[in-house]
């Protein structure tokens, strides 16, 4: 519906592109309080849609989700800037947004042979 | 036999009040309770109940419930008032009225209460049987008797019934309490008890003071009681709902700091939600006659926080909410069919009831149970996610250049990451590969290797500690900048991560073909992209940041004009530009430098091709006053040149303006003085006060000076020196202050072929500049340690370790890091940590004494005379 790409829609394009960059994910992944959904939704996914893509993005919501909570128990006004998981094969970086979560998985060694 | 007769003046008709409520003879006095106690009266009459108060003078033999004997007299009316409301006229003329089994000998029996006041004595002849008892077993005996009494009544008395003998009954009424205020006690010798013995006499002073005063008067009022009438109903019951919440800490915080809205606000609010949800309903219906236009302006004045819900929020609220964006998003003077808006708001219907839909069958979470089906979505996402996906962008630059980045910081480097790579790695290697015929020897020779490299580090590192190196950290550029060139860099001052790079056309011939300039703002955080991008119609040729307020920058073009943008604005526009002004530069403007003076502020002075310098100051709007005009001088030393014209050809001379390309203004002077370097190959010293004339002149370059730049430590007294560099491939250093400007010192490079394009101070060390050059050379020198030669002449390498022989445009050191930046003419930003660049921390007086000591080092004879053995060569004879 809408004609020309918004900003955030050419920035995610751009980190598609980016080196390394195995897959992007938006999750919309509302807290229960709102009465309403607990399920979450894929907004946006570059990867093939399936289990594994299910996999990543529920679970590192998820956890993430838990990150968020445990800032800001610790100290209300603090708040989640992004959570990073490296592990041997590849690394996931997720930012929390209001009501979104961008997860951004990224292989370096990838980068590294380019 | 003892019937309480008591009559205090005042009544209690019945009520207890009072400690000594209770019982007819008043019981245990409450007042005087046990040891030391002071009670507060509140209000006690005082007095015990009269139950039964009579006058009669009857003559009675017993009282106990008991049906007492006597002997009636005169018959007399009396109402009394039975107070459990029963009334009992007891007006039985005499008769028979013996009922022994009315009366039933209770001590709790019917009451006999009679108003003092009403009572009217009786004349106790009177056969007065008033059985006042009111047991139910008497109800029916009572009945009867009443019947009896009934006719008699309408027959008379008869003699005999008068003569009869009248049975009252006197019991005493159950006693209830109406009102029961008991009194409270202190403990004596307390400051209470002073309090309270004061209230309680208090107390009995008005209690004197209120019989004849005129402040009191008794009056009688009247309630009013209104019948009631019971009336059904039927209620179903709450329906109850079971919900969890969860209240963490932060939410409860989050809630507090919500703002709240005031009524008003939150009234508009409604108002403007109400408005669009008839304008939405009546423009569903297809016969409307509202303009859609006129709606859709409507639609955009409500608020603003509609636009930011995700579209996936059931309800009129998002329906609006995507009317608005695309009413927003389509421009306002758009016109939007009403079929159009109605189109679009059952398209958003639709997505609404797709969303709507959720087929997940487990909720996450349960970190095991990974829900089967997950929606797809396609919603527009909300602006606020920039910054999300800034730090994502950040985070990707950042595993990728982190060594550089490390390297840039200058921080001591970590190798947590690599170290478990490298052993991820050999695994790899070992399991994956073909099985080594001695997998004993080649792990052996890979250790060997590794450790040979390590020794050849560590020597080339002996060797090299005090040899200065680059090394290129990474490059700043993108698709739109390539093909461009780099005419200046500016890192700012308050936030040193953030350069500004302005791209355009670098040669003087570039009138002709115009492209757009550019400027960008580039971060260490990501190499890749800019974090802002600034268009403008001509290119770019200078630009810098103020140094008072970081975030304006001024810019000037290859048009003559100067704009000044401040980059916290969202857009693109400048706040000042100079383009419509009249008497703005009228060739390219060549530098632009924001001087700051006491009592001015900041102000920008620009030099142009045209040759003239004007500052510009932004009090009201830009305005600009001219303060030089750089007039042509003939070179003293070279007066043979311009011998082809005769006569006056110094007057001629003076009227010729010459281009000025560049600026620079020492530091503690106070903005004063200024230093100009020309086209013809000259600086002159200037002051802000004379517009007229130079205060000085320094001949000696043979082509035109393409930057001018006073050494960070300037101090005019000691140690006023500049450098230069020129079309005529040499790097010169000046001192402002030799006698009559005329001698100078000047550093060639012999290898040098090319023109020499900038040169900048090193900001750490005063002998230390670097300077760039057409063969895309960058040259580091330290006057200090060796005023002949640079310390490293460094060319870039492509892939294959060749030359790169690229024009390099621009250099610049950066103030907190160990780092060079060069611009190129292929548009791209050079980063290259220096290494081995002492980094003198030492006090000013100590920066002059080194460069001095660096200029005045050696005999510059002496070592020109060397050169002269070595090279063969002569140099220019400018010199001492």
């Amino acid at each position: 519906m809408q004609v020309k790409k918004t900003e955030v829609d050419e920035r995610i394009e751009r980190i598609k592109n980016h080196k390394g960059v195995k897959g992007l994910l938006i999750v919309n992944y509302r807290d229960d309080k709102d009465g309403g959904q607990s399920q979450p939704q894929f907004v946006r996914c570059t990867m093939p849609q399936g289990p594994e893509a299910t996999n990543y993005g529920v679970k590192l919501a998820s956890l993430a989700r838990q990150a968020r909570n445990l800032v800001r128990d610790l100290d209300p006004s603090n708040d989640l800037t992004f959570l990073r998981i490296t592990c041997k094969k590849y690394e996931m970086m997720i930012a929390p947004d209001k009501d979104y979560f961008l997860i951004v998985i990224q292989c370096p060694s990838e980068e590294e042979a380019q | 036999m003892n019937q309480k007769g008591s009559n205090p003046s005042n009544s209690n008709r019945g009520l207890a009040v009072g400690p000594t409520a209770k019982g007819l003879n008043g019981g245990p006095s409450r007042r005087t309770g046990g040891l030391g106690t002071t009670t507060k009266q509140r209000g006690t009459r005082g007095g015990t109940t009269s139950n039964a108060k009579t006058d009669f003078n009857i003559e009675y033999t017993e009282w106990n419930g008991e049906r007492i004997m006597i002997k009636p007299k005169a018959l007399m009316k009396t109402s009394s008032h039975n107070q459990e409301g029963k009334l009992d006229n007891s007006q039985i003329p005499g008769g028979t009225s013996k009922d022994p089994a009315a009366t039933g000998g209770k001590t709790e029996g019917a009451a006999a209460n009679t108003q003092n006041k009403d009572q009217t004595s009786l004349s106790m002849q009177s056969n007065l049987t008033s059985s006042l008892m009111d047991t139910t077993e008497d109800e029916e005996a009572k009945r009867k008797e009443e019947e009896k009494l009934a006719k008699k009544q309408k027959r008379g008395l008869s003699e005999k019934e008068i003569e009869a003998n009248i049975d009252i009954d006197l019991g005493e009424t159950e006693t209830f309490e109406l009102l029961f205020i008991p009194s409270s006690s202190v403990q004596n010798d307390t400051d209470e008890q002073t309090i309270v013995t004061a209230e309680n006499k208090k107390y009995e002073e008005l209690k004197t003071n209120k019989i004849g005063s005129d402040s009191y008067t008794e009056r009688g009022s009247q309630t009013l009681n209104l019948t009631q009438k019971p009336k059904e109903i039927h209620f179903k019951g709450f329906t109850h709902e079971s919900k969890d919440i969860q209240a963490t800490n932060w939410d409860i915080d989050d809630a507090s700091k919500q703002q709240r809205l005031s009524e008003a606000k939150k009234q508009q609010i409604d108002y403007a939600g109400s408005i669009t949800g008839i304008m939405t309903e009546k423009l569903k219906n297809p016969n409307c006659l509202i303009d859609a236009e006129a709606a859709s302006h409507i639609s955009i004045v409500t608020t603003k926080s509609d636009q930011k819900k995700p579209a996936n929020q059931s309800g009129t609220n998002s329906s609006n909410s995507n009317k608005n964006k695309n009413a927003t998003s389509s421009q306002l003077k758009e016109s939007t069919n009403k079929s159009q808006t109605s189109d679009k708001m059952s398209g958003t219907s639709m997505s609404q009831t797709q969303t709507n839909a959720i087929t997940s069958e487990t909720y996450a979470g349960d970190f095991n149970a990974v829900p089967k089906n997950v929606e797809y979505v396609e919603t527009d996402l909300p602006e606020t996610m920039i910054k999300a996906i800034k730090i994502i962008e950040r985070l990707l630059t950042q595993s990728k250049y982190h060594e550089q980045h490390v390297l840039y910081k200058n921080y001591p480097p970590v190798n947590l990451g690599d170290k478990h790579r490298k052993a991820y790695e050999d695994d790899e290697e070992e399991n994956g590969g073909k099985k080594p015929l001695f997998p004993g020897i080649k792990k052996e020779k890979k250790v060997e290797d590794e450790k040979k490299e390590d020794e050849l580090d560590q020597e080339k590192e002996k060797e090299d500690e005090n040899a200065v190196t680059l090394k290129h950290l990474f490059k700043f550029e993108f698709d739109i900048t390539e093909g461009r060139q780099v005419s200046c860099i500016d890192v700012n001052e308050a936030n040193p991560d953030l350069i500004a790079v302005g791209y355009g056309e670098f040669d003087i011939d570039c009138t002709k073909q115009l492209k757009e300039g550019l400027l960008c703002f580039w971060t260490l955080k990501n190499p890749n992209f800019p974090e802002k991008i600034i268009k403008t119609e001509h290119s770019i040729t200078t630009c810098q940041f103020s140094k008072k307020s970081p975030h304006l920058i001024a810019i000037g073009d290859s048009h003559g004009n100067i704009a000044i943008f401040n980059i916290k604005n969202a857009d693109s526009k400048p706040i000042a530009e100079s383009k419509d002004l009249e008497g703005k530069h009228t060739d390219i403007v060549w530098e632009v430098k924001w001087v700051e003076r006491d009592g001015k502020g900041e102000s920008l002075v620009s030099i142009s091709g045209d040759g003239r310098v004007i500052e510009w100051s932004m009090k009201k709007g830009l305005e600009f006053t001219e303060l030089m005009q750089l007039k042509r001088e003939t070179n003293p030393n070279q007066k043979d040149v311009f011998g082809g014209v005769e006569g006056d050809k110094k007057g001629g001379m003076t009227f010729i303006n010459t281009g000025g390309l560049s600026i620079d203004f020492p530091i503690n002077e106070n903005g004063m003085n200024y230093f100009a370097a020309t086209e013809d190959c000259t600086i002159h010293r200037c002051s802000v006060s004379y517009s007229e004339q130079y205060l000085g002149t320094y001949y000696g370059h043979t082509g035109p000076i393409y930057r001018i730049r006073c050494n960070p430590f300037w101090d005019s007294q000691e140690c006023p020196i500049f450098i230069t560099c020129s079309y005529d491939w040499t790097v010169r250093v000046w001192n402002a202050k030799d006698d009559n400007g005329e001698k100078l010192v000047c550093h060639e490079i012999f290898s040098l072929k090319q023109q020499v394009n900038d040169v900048v101070w090193s900001p750490h060390t005063s002998s230390v500049f670097a300077s760039v050059a057409n063969d895309g050379r960058i040259e580091i020198w330290d006057l200090y340690r060796d005023n002949l030669g640079p310390q490293i002449t460094y060319f870039d390498k492509n892939s294959d370790g060749e030359v790169i022989n690229i024009p390099k445009t621009v250099v610049r050191f950066s103030d907190n890091a160990p780092v060079v930046l060069t611009g190129n003419l292929k548009g791209s930003v050079d980063v290259y940590r220096v290494n081995g660049l002492e980094h003198v921390q030492v006090s000013e007086k100590d920066q002059i004494n080194r460069l001095l000591s660096a200029i005045q080092k050696d005999d510059y004879s002496e070592q020109k005379g060397k050169k002269k053995d070595e090279d063969g060569e002569g140099q220019e004879g400018e010199a001492q």
